[in-house]
């Protein structure tokens, strides 16, 4: 699963602080998901596409040698 | 358990560690001794349960993420490190690799490595360290 939080959040250009604090969550965990090292629960990538006015889908994207497996 | 408890766990946690380098310095007279390793270790369980299952001061889905995947990995590393200890045992049963003495120490040890306290401990180092990780990889690539 790959993301696009960081450039969404370059576009607005808030920091990963400032994100975190509008979803409810630590900075830590805003870090994990820009880099693929968590991914997130359906209520937070709710959140996510709620902040950023975008579908979860522009948002998240099943990794392409995933979906060839 | 609310994070102020977590503060709790870490002062009877330093405390213990005081107490025991205090008392290995000093001798105590035999019929103390018991009593006090008692207390020692009765806190000693107190603080890290503390510890394990106090919430972080920001608790969020990714720390509770955390925490199952040091579960994972600390009751695997038990099963791994029994799994080894068994084949030493058996080796040793086989060709008498070990002497009496060697043997007890490492029949202690499987012991201590397969209780439940063991386990918890493993899995409370784990987290604190997968938690340290993080925060340090997050905070040299602050953005």
């Amino acid at each position: 699963m790959k993301n696009n939080i960081r450039v969404e959040r370059a576009i607005l250009r808030i920091s990963q602080q400032q994100l975190a604090n509008a979803i409810g969550v630590s900075r830590q965990t805003v870090f994990a998901i820009e880099n693929n090292k968590f991914i997130p629960s359906t209520e937070l990538a709710l959140k996510l596409s709620e902040y950023f006015s975008k579908t979860v889908n522009e948002l998240f994207q099943l990794d392409d040698a995933r979906d060839e497996q | 358990m609310p994070h102020r408890y977590q503060v709790l766990g870490w002062y009877i946690l330093t405390f213990v560690l005081i107490s025991v380098f205090v008392l290995c310095l000093y001798d105590t007279p035999f019929s103390w001794n018991n009593i006090i390793e008692t207390v020692e270790m009765i806190l000693l369980y107190v603080s890290v349960i503390l510890l394990g299952f106090s919430k972080e001061r920001n608790e969020d889905e990714f720390t509770m993420h955390l925490r199952m995947k040091s579960i994972v990995i600390a009751v695997g590393s038990i099963f791994i490190l029994s799994i080894i200890g068994a084949i030493v045992q058996c080796i040793d049963h086989s060709f008498g690799l070990f002497s009496e003495k060697g043997m007890l120490m490492i029949n202690g040890i499987l012991t201590g490595i397969t209780s439940m306290s063991f386990a918890f401990v493993l899995y409370f180092v784990i987290f604190r360290i997968l938690l340290f990780n993080n925060w340090k990889r997050s905070r040299t690539n602050e953005e």
